[in-house]
């Protein structure tokens, strides 16, 4: 069952509703209707990213996937462990060798130096390190079960990202724009933005379309200046010499159009011209947090020099989600390994860089989707390809776990101030109401109205899924 | 999990009981395909003038059994632009199109097959379809994963493909060799490097678990599969395959072939370049040595005291003078410092202007680091012996060029507090390191530092102004020292010195035992079942294929040569039928089959049966030609066919009237038109490349790293491609030699539908987006190559703008203009001169850049990326 790209027509109340907009600058249609050009066999051109229907009614409409690149410790942050006080220094039972990355793992516990505290009508316990994020504890749901199956960066993020170790298959953004495509298309349907030191380990191959459309992929938005690569020509190309250009280059493709009737790739190609060109406009005023108030700058934390970066990445999130794209995924963290959330060597110095980065911009988010009747609507993911080990590498630092880590939704049709499933008293393993990487998709898709048993691209001889044979949905965090 | 299975296992019965699909025929080994193909007759026609070759007699019997009529004849210069992106992925010149249509006077026929001998004979016709072959061998030069290793010696294996398919190897045995080239001709280096086949899959290179090592020869043998048998082999890895009548256990049986091989870099050569190898890999290690050494004891730089200023001037990573006592514990320095040079190249976290204190040793250290991460953040860190943390969170910052900074650092017990032009930039608390003298730090960057004062705590100067540097004790102020970068740079060197030596990225086996193989409960590693005789699947032979013990003497399991014979056999049902049916497809934009890669009860039923087997058996009997099938197909009448029979008129005059073929079959699966297809991504690059007259055709070597925009390479976790602000012909090779590294594949042909090399792609998707076209129109590369191109065109066909169009016409289109387009372009030309007058100085500027616009908008025409 899978979607028929041939089927995405585009009607023309669909094209002129789009075109129509309100952009103010339409400036190639403008030039194409002052020319005559606007040929009436374009309106049947076939649009990949052109909505498409749920397979049910759905929750959400929208996603923004924070992906805290590295590993984020879930016993500093989500899933306080009150036994590794106990337990300090001591060797704890359920510790194997074979679970730890790095040889230099220690089975000796170490607690957190970081004080939980309960929040909100829920009472869901939040680190002090995320003080904002907690005024919001009774819009999260929290999993603190989840478990996967690398302990090694690469194939955990793939796995994270596309639901296999290995490289290639398509990502849960690719995925979900495929299902439904976009409802602006005047912006990419699926935006990456990655953290200002660098980008995660696999680089596009986590945003990658792999064997769907390229279409489908990921585009990625720089946080300052030009959101998109190439989305202007070079300075020394004048406005009037572009428009120039397109000029002549609409009138050769109609006048080729003309002599291959009914060719509809030739005609999807001159109208994604158009597109192109609109792109220009309304991309750079999608990311224009300039245009926000002081007061919802500073909700972000864009006031304070720790979280501006991030602030401007999450305001310009839910700009790209309230003017219809799809799929927002922002990495915090990148670069070089010690400036991700991949605190082997010391844990605190990690923690005390990246949780104020984060804080406030992600706390300042939910608020303002809320107060703007979009957190219903849109699906907030937080988390990393893993946890952390509850006992030290070195002396001061945690190596990488696969088996227990937690991460939270919120907005969405999740059900707010939730924490669901546990990791043992240690929070090495996720024990009970265990959560696999292909659980948390099939949940994420069906908030999104999509059957993740029904969304398939037949790719060597199999219709092939992003849950491949598995993925249970959890009932239980849906609202 | 297995409730989840079990139930996709009854809906897929549910469904093929619904569609009427006899359930018994799920394990049908009567399936068309698995049954040898034998030579059917050529079917008789009415409209025998049609048949050119017997390709056409099965395609127009069925034309004709549905009442359809084939599209009239393409016109000769479609024709021949057509063939030539077929064969060469490259246009041709209007000379040869002119050429090509006198020809075509005399005897069209004729014609035809003297291009196509002359194409088929050009050496670009490996490149193109090697292009396809490496779409399937899922060619790439780094590992994937994290670091992403390189594969410094992969390439060979891409030039080996390039040449077989140039000297028309038989495809028996370009197909064995690939499986085992190793055990059919030991000690061969061609043969060695054609078994990269099985090397090109992804690896993970920073860990080493059993579970990577089945993951590997899981994509060896589903690779092998698919690609050779067009059989879903891997689908069987964890239970029976769930369409096919292919089991487990005959995966394991195939499993049980390759799991005796392992990974060779072999070196097979003449002994003084096995020396020279030796010798390189020596020198490496010296330098890899200098370089450890090195980073315990940073770069010295060229310091010197210039009056009453400190001054460093050398433009190297990692700079550092420390001064003063190392029992200093409790101090504020005063320092003013300017930087006079630095790199703002992207993505240079390290880079900046540091102030050392407590430095205990030239590589232990607090550090105040200015100006870092692109010169956008200040911090405060510890280096412990190359350990380096920041103590805090960073802050944003710059440090301008040529401007005075203040800096002021208080250590006192425990607390440590920087200021910058007075404004207090951290305020920490940290013990590590309780005493210690202080430092200066450039990281590409070049100073001037004036003013030092330091005090202890109670106010009284330890140092007023800078110590002389002859006699400071600083342990590595040694003069002329080489840095870290240049010598990293002799170590890029010496590996390309050894890259050009022939290494074969090969596989072999262990020795004559082979070792045992177990098949996996689920496919889990963990949980071994019984062993499993190696074999083929079941389905395709009458008998078990057998696997004799290797003599005494063989040093391989002589598994694998085993296999490769049987899929040499003329008796394999697939072997043949798969590869005629990819060459189909690479010239109809669809195979007989359209699942070119799955030829099971799940793929799609060839439309064409008989033409499929026409074809494959005559393949097998022409000696495995692959030149022979492209002539039998290309000099058919269905691949000469129009494109947009709508404006086609038949040699007879006939009123063509295609709305019934195109209500009859829309799809065109009968093949009454040609399809128009829009060119693949690296043939977008290419042509852009050739029509500028940029393109250059030096074949094979090393992998080429064309710009890529900075930003595009930091989205990576370091840096994985080198930074290019302009390219140069060393850039412009064909898209084939560009280096295929996993992590960053270059924008331009992702975006145009390239495979991600990580899994074998079978058939290019083409899909059309905005950001492709912004690409196109805005990307430094079409920019540049149109300038480039109009410059080249003022030179060699002068001042005259008709004959400008003229050639710029035929470069792109292979065609001249009409004269509705010659006018048109005549008028832009004017106008856009025009324009750029009011800018440019010089009449020859503006007229270069009016061509500069006309070319660009050439290079995004629709005429000019689809092919009739």
């Amino acid at each position: 069952m899978s979607i028929h790209l041939t089927d995405r027509f585009w009607s023309r109340r669909q094209l002129l509703q789009t075109a129509g907009g309100g952009f103010a600058g339409l400036a190639l249609r403008n030039l194409l209707q002052e020319e005559g050009l606007l040929a009436q066999t374009r309106l049947a051109a076939t649009n990949p990213l052109s909505p498409a229907s749920a397979h049910f009614a759905p929750k959400a409409r929208s996603v923004i996937f924070i992906f805290a690149y590295g590993g984020p410790s879930h016993v500093d942050l989500l899933d306080p462990k009150p036994a590794l006080h106990k337990w300090h220094g001591q060797a704890i039972p359920v510790f194997r060798k074979e679970d730890a990355f790095n040889t230099t793992t220690k089975d000796t516990a170490m607690r957190s130096p970081y004080r939980f505290t309960r929040h909100g009508a829920s009472g869901l316990p939040i680190s002090e390190l995320f003080p904002h994020i907690a005024g919001c504890a009774d819009d999260l749901c929290v999993i603190r079960s989840l478990h996967c199956e690398s302990n090694n960066h690469a194939p955990a993020l793939f796995h994270m990202n596309t639901g296999f170790l290995l490289p290639g298959r398509p990502s849960m953004g690719a995925w979900v724009t495929y299902g439904l495509g976009s409802e602006n298309q005047s912006l990419p349907g699926f935006v990456v933005m990655w953290d200002h030191r660098g980008g995660p380990i696999g680089g596009a191959q986590n945003w990658t379309s792999g064997f769907i459309p390229a279409a489908y992929q990921g585009t990625p938005f720089r946080s300052q200046g030009e959101p998109i690569i190439d989305l202007h020509p070079p300075d020394e190309i004048k406005p009037q010499q572009q428009r120039a250009r397109l000029r002549l280059l609409a009138q050769l493709n109609e006048q080729h159009l003309a002599e291959n009737p009914g060719e509809q790739e030739l005609a999807a190609r001159i109208y994604s011209y158009e597109l192109a060109y609109r792109m220009q406009m309304a991309a750079p005023e999608a990311v224009d947090v300039g245009q926000e108030t002081a007061v919802t700058q500073q909700m972000y934390g864009i006031d304070r020099p720790i979280s501006t970066r991030f602030g401007r990445q999450c305001l310009m999130a839910r700009r790209l989600v309230e003017r219809g794209v799809r799929f927002v995924q922002i990495y915090s963290g990148g670069g070089d390994q010690m400036l991700s959330w991949d605190a082997h060597g010391d844990l605190r110095s990690n923690l005390e860089q990246h949780c104020p980065e984060i804080d406030q911009p992600i706390g300042g988010l939910i608020q303002d989707l809320k107060q703007r009747g979009l957190l219903d609507e849109t699906l907030i993911i937080w988390g990393g390809e893993f946890g952390r080990m509850p006992t030290n590498q070195g002396t001061a630092g945690r190596d990488h776990n696969p088996r227990g880590f937690s991460m939270f939704l919120a907005g969405g049709g999740t059900r707010g101030g939730t924490a669901y499933g546990a990791t043992d008293e240690f929070g090495y393993a996720a024990v009970e109401n265990r959560v696999s990487i292909p659980d948390l998709h099939a949940t994420c898709l069906h908030l999104l109205g999509l059957d993740h048993e029904q969304l398939t691209f037949h790719h060597r001889g199999r219709d092939v899924r992003l849950t491949d044979v598995s993925g249970q949905i959890i009932d239980d965090i849906i609202a | 999990m297995s409730i989840l299975t079990l139930r996709c296992c009854w809906i897929l019965w549910l469904l093929a009981v619904v569609a009427g699909v006899p359930r018994a025929a799920a394990a049908d080994p009567e399936h068309w395909a698995f049954r040898a193909p034998a030579r059917p007759p050529v079917p008789h026609v009415a409209q025998t003038d049609w048949v050119r070759t017997p390709v056409d007699a099965f395609i127009l019997a069925k034309l004709e059994t549905n009442g359809v009529t084939p599209a009239a004849p393409a016109p000769a210069g479609k024709w021949l632009r057509r063939a030539a992106f077929d064969l060469l992925g490259l246009p041709p010149t209007l000379v040869d199109v002119e050429l090509f249509q006198r020809e075509c006077l005399v005897d069209d026929g004729r014609a035809r097959a003297r291009w196509i001998d002359r194409l088929l004979a050009s050496p670009h016709y490996g490149e193109r379809w090697g292009r396809h072959w490496l779409d399937l061998a899922r060619y790439a030069d780094s590992n994937g994963f994290e670091f992403d290793f390189e594969r410094p010696h992969a390439w060979h294996y891409r030039d080996w493909v390039i040449d077989s398919l140039n000297a028309d190897k038989p495809y028996d045995q370009f197909m064995m060799e690939q499986i085992a080239g190793d055990e059919i001709t030991p000690g061969n280096f061609q043969a060695l490097v054609a078994t990269g086949f099985c090397r090109n899959g992804p690896t993970v290179g920073n860990q080493s678990l059993e579970k990577h090592r089945w993951d590997e020869l899981d994509d060896v043998i589903s690779t092998t599969a698919e690609v050779f048998l067009g059989l879903t082999l891997g689908c069987a890895r964890c239970h029976d395959h769930k369409y096919d009548p292919v089991s487990q256990r005959d995966y394991y049986a195939m499993l049980a072939i390759f799991n005796s091989s392992g990974r060779r870099e072999t070196l097979i050569g003449t002994p003084q370049q096995r020396q020279r190898r030796s010798q390189l890999e020596k020198q490496i290690r010296e330098v890899r040595a200098q370089i450890s050494k090195l980073q315990n004891h940073p770069s010295a730089g060229d310091w010197q005291i210039r009056g009453r200023e400190l001054v460093q001037q050398r433009l190297a990573a990692d700079i550092r003078l420390l001064v003063g006592n190392p029992a200093w514990t409790d101090y504020t320095v005063d320092v003013e410092v300017l930087k006079t040079a630095g790199t703002e190249k992207a993505f240079n976290y390290e880079a900046g202007v540091s102030l050392m204190f407590r430095a205990t040793e030239i590589n232990r250290f607090y550090w105040l680091r200015l100006g870092i991460s692109d010169n956008r953040e200040h911090s405060l860190a510890i280096d412990d012996r190359g350990g380096r943390a920041p103590i805090t969170r960073t802050i944003p910052g710059r440090i301008e060029p040529n401007r005075w900074y203040r800096i002021r650092i208080r250590v006192q017990g425990e607390s440590l507090q920087a200021w910058l032009d007075d404004r207090l930039l951290f305020q920490v608390k940290d013990r590590r390191l309780q005493h210690g003298r202080i430092g200066f730090g450039n990281w590409l960057s070049t100073t001037r530092w004036r003013n030092l004062r330091v005090r202890d705590a109670r106010g009284s100067l330890l140092l007023d102004g800078f110590p002389n540097l002859a006699q400071t004790s600083s342990p590595k102020f040694t003069a002329g020292q080489e840095t870290v970068d240049d010598l990293n740079e002799q170590i890029r060197k010496l590996k390309a010195e050894i890259e050009k030596l022939p290494i074969a990225m090969a596989i072999g086996d262990d020795s004559r035992q082979p070792r045992e193989t177990r098949l996996f409960e689920r496919g889990d590693h963990r949980r071994p079942g019984g062993t499993v005789a190696p074999g083929v699947p079941a389905v395709l032979t009458a008998t078990p294929l057998s696997f004799p013990n290797p003599p005494e003497h063989a040093t391989t399991t002589g598994r694998r040569h085993h296999l490769a014979k049987w899929l040499a056999s003329p008796r394999n049902p697939l072997t043949a039928r798969v590869m005629v049916n990819r060459i189909w497809q690479y010239h109809f934009g669809r195979g007989l089959v359209e699942t070119t890669s799955n030829f099971g009860l799940n793929g799609s039923p060839p439309s064409h049966p008989r033409l499929l087997d026409w074809l494959a058996v005559e393949f097998i009997e022409s000696g495995w030609s692959i030149k022979h099938i492209h002539r039998l197909i290309m000099c058919s009448s269905v691949y000469g066919q129009t494109s947009s029979p709508g404006h086609a008129t038949t040699a007879d005059g006939r009123a063509p009237n295609k709305q019934t073929d195109s209500t009859r079959d829309p799809a065109n699966r009968l093949l009454w038109k040609f399809p128009k297809r829009r060119l693949e991504a690296e043939l977008i690059r290419d042509q852009i490349l050739a029509a500028s007259g940029s393109l250059n055709t030096t074949m094979h070597g090393p992998g080429v790293r064309p710009r890529i925009h900075p930003d595009v390479i930091a989205t990576s976790t370091t840096r994985k491609w080198p930074t290019v602000i302009r390219e140069r012909s060393e850039h412009w090779r064909r898209s084939i030699y560009v280096f295929a590294r996993r992590s960053v594949l270059m924008p331009m042909l992702e975006s145009f539908d390239a495979p991600t090399t990580t899994q074998s792609c079978d058939r290019r998707l083409t899909t059309t987006v905005p950001t492709q076209a912004l690409q196109l129109l805005n990307d430094v590369f079409t920019n540049q190559r149109a300038a480039d191109m109009a410059q080249e065109l003022l030179a060699t066909v002068g001042t005259s703008a008709a004959e400008q169009i003229h050639t710029i016409y035929g470069r792109c289109l292979s065609r001249p203009p009409t004269s509705k387009e010659l006018i048109r372009c005549l008028a832009f030309l004017d106008q856009q001169r025009e324009f750029h007058s009011k800018t440019a100085n010089r009449s020859t500027t503006a007229q270069a850049r009016a061509l500069t616009d006309l070319c660009h908008v050439m290079f995004n025409l629709n005429e000019f990326i689809y092919v009739d």
